[in-house]
């Protein structure tokens, strides 16, 4: 259980939910996907989870939405956003929200990796 | 005439007293003589008077002796007549006056009465012989000439007056076309002189944007003879430009020839400006609203089609970890290319769904006239073309048969044709910026509309590039102009394409099948069109 960083993928869209976790394990991570914030807030992992990939755009809660319920919470989880819009002033906001970093789709293997190092300093 | 019988008469009683002549013979020959004639005695009473003035006066010979106590001479010109008498009689110099005398029905005639002294060897005036003449009918020429004058320039005046107080600006100019005169509003506002704007002057008080215009108009109106009007801008005596409308009209003579030009300049700057400031209220509108849907369109294709590529790329590179691992994941590699081809087809689902949507949402297929819809884009878009300094020349053919079609869709197409014609002229500098815009049939009947420009032109090799999606030369453009423009014609059956033409830019010309079913207006072209058909 200690051996593993855990990893967590909030995305409504089944393809990214099948395809990043795959890839995620490859890293050496371990994994968990969730269909939404709300699937997530209810799961045992909230507590465990190191770092979460979150989808912006989301029925229902958004990545945004889900993000601040953490931080009122008083969960201090690195956050990934991913998202299908490539716009640039929202990607500002999102980093002025205190995430890690905000990844266009599709984005690369290597831009995956960057963003993850950046959010789980390995020792 | 006056003169010779003046002469007559003073030689004539000289020497009828010299001779002795009897007195009968003295009588008949005064009574001969074609004009009034009377004899005063040297103290100024009347001697002798002949026929003439009998039967004039039509009053007794003694009667008339009292002369000055009747109304003979008329009671207005009595005490001149009398004082100018006496004077002559106490001095002995001529007599000379012009009065009214009396006729026998009452109506007093103007008469130009004469008298000089006939003096006997010693000198002495022994008598006055006296001639009237009948004046009254180039009196009362005279007068009436007088007074025409004076009406005519009363009413001159007064024309003046109302010329200068018109709250316009009035003008003539000569056939030529060269100004004669200018009225004082003119003066005021210009703070020109009427002699600085005569002939040619006044179009130093033109707008330099508006002259040459106005010149070539004013040139094709005297060429014509026809009235016309311009708006140009009129530069007011401190500097400031105001917006004219100036119209000017021929006056012509019974044959038809234009004597002279009379023209007026109306202020109309306010509605100027309320235009312009509509027309920028409206373009920016436009714009906006172009610029958000075509935004908008691109970010929702953008959406749809990322989210498979994510998945696409996530798979792909799993699958080459997987399969570059000691031992390889063949299992798992195998899975994740599976799942890479999925994704693929996902994406491809989504460009046609959005082909699909693009090519049929919500179109609603009417008869559309191309000349109206294209007149309401290029209403819209005065404003951006005048900020820009294009140009325009509508070219609308008349009597064109409408097209079935999506009037808005068609309009967009108009819009974006427009916009990337005044886009390609906007770095063109040395050359004017002429934007065309013209309907005609094709010889198949089918409808075009074509926008030239005189602007960069495309490069040919670039020609059909223009129409892919996303591909642009412009730092702020999104590259989707033509190619939706494309699919939207394609669906009216129709055809866009880009040709070059003579000089510099290009021409972007659509055509779609015309409407026929609903052209009734020429039943033999519309049945041989439904023969050809079926
Ligand atoms: N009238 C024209 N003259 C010269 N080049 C043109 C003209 N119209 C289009 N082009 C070229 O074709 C390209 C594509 O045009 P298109 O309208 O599709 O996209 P755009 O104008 O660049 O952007 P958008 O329409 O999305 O604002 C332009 O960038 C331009 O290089
Ligand atoms: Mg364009």
């Amino acid at each position: 259980m200690g051996k593993y960083l855990l990893v967590s993928v909030v995305d409504d869209d089944e393809s990214v939910r099948e395809s990043l976790p795959d890839l995620i394990r490859e890293f050496g991570f371990a994994v968990q996907a969730f269909a939404s914030a709300q699937a997530f807030l209810a799961s045992p992992y909230l507590g465990l989870t190191d770092c979460l990939i979150l989808d912006v755009a989301m029925p229902g809660m958004s990545g945004q939405d889900l993000h601040r319920e953490l931080l009122r919470r008083g969960y201090r989880i690195p956050v990934i956003f991913i998202t299908a819009h490539a716009d640039a002033s929202q990607q500002a906001k999102l980093m002025n929200t205190g995430a890690v970093e905000c990844l266009f789709k599709p984005f690369s293997e290597a831009q995956l990796l960057k963003a993850l190092s950046a959010a789980l300093p390995l020792d | 005439m006056a003169n010779e019988q003046e002469r007559v008469i003073e030689d004539g009683p000289g020497h009828v007293n010299d001779r002795k002549l009897p007195m009968s013979e003295v009588d008949s020959i005064i009574d001969s003589i074609p004009a009034m004639v009377a004899f005063m005695t040297p103290s100024g009473e009347l001697e002798q008077v002949n026929r003439q003035i009998l039967d004039y006066i039509g009053i007794p010979f003694d009667e008339l002796k009292n002369w000055q106590a009747s109304d003979t001479v008329h009671p207005d010109d009595l005490p001149s007549v009398t004082a100018a008498w006496m004077h002559s009689v106490d001095t002995g110099t001529p007599y000379d006056v012009e009065h009214r005398i009396r006729r026998a029905d009452g109506v007093y005639r103007w008469f130009h009465v004469r008298g000089l002294p006939v003096r006997n060897s010693e000198g002495t005036i022994t008598r006055w012989c006296v001639l009237q003449v009948d004046i009254d009918e180039r009196r009362r020429d005279k007068v009436l000439i007088a007074k025409a004058l004076a009406d005519v320039s009363r009413s001159e005046e007064r024309l003046r007056g109302i010329i200068d107080a018109v709250p316009g600006f009035v003008w003539s100019a000569s056939p030529e076309g060269s100004v004669g005169f200018v009225n004082r509003r003119w003066c005021d506002y210009t703070g020109m002189s009427l002699e600085e704007a005569c002939g040619n002057g006044w179009t130093a008080s033109i707008h330099p944007d508006d002259a040459p215009g106005l010149g070539n108009y004013w040139q094709a109106l005297l060429h014509s003879g026809d009235a016309g009007e311009y708006e140009a801008r009129l530069k007011r005596f401190d500097g400031i430009y105001r917006w004219f409308l100036i119209r000017a009209v021929p006056q012509r003579d019974e044959a038809g020839r234009i004597v002279c030009w009379y023209g007026e300049n109306t202020d109309i700057e306010d509605r100027k400006q309320a235009e312009a400031f509509l027309a920028k209220a409206r373009s920016e509108l436009t714009h906006l609203a172009r610029v958000a849907s075509l935004g908008a369109v691109t970010a929702s294709i953008a959406h749809e089609v990322n989210q498979p590529l994510a998945g696409i790329i996530t798979n792909a590179s799993t699958c080459l970890r997987m399969l570059g691992a000691d031992p390889p994941n063949v299992d798992g590699a195998l899975e994740t290319a599976r799942r890479t081809i999925r994704d693929g087809n996902r994406a491809a689902d989504v460009i046609n769904r959005l082909r699909a949507l693009f090519s049929k949402k919500s179109i609603t297929i009417e008869n559309v006239d191309l000349n109206d819809a294209a007149r309401e884009v290029i209403a819209m878009l005065l404003g951006e073309l005048q900020r820009n300094g294009v140009v325009l020349h509508p070219r609308f053919a008349e009597a064109l048969p409408p097209v079935k079609g999506d009037r808005v869709q068609l309009q967009q197409v108009i819009l974006n044709l427009i916009m990337n014609a005044v886009e390609a002229m906007t770095t063109i500098t040395g050359r004017s910026r002429e934007l065309f815009v013209s309907t005609g049939q094709e010889q198949d009947r089918s409808v075009y509309l074509a926008v030239k420009d005189s602007g960069t032109g495309v490069d040919p090799q670039d020609m059909e590039r223009i129409f892919n999606a996303f591909y642009t030369t412009k730092s702020s453009g999104m590259g989707v102009g033509l190619s939706i423009s494309r699919s939207i014609i394609e669906h009216h059956d129709g055809q866009l394409r880009a040709t070059a033409h003579d000089g510099p830019g290009t021409t972007f010309t659509f055509s779609i099948p015309c409407a026929d079913e609903s052209a009734p207006t020429d039943n033999r072209d519309v049945s041989g069109r439904v023969m050809e058909n079926h």
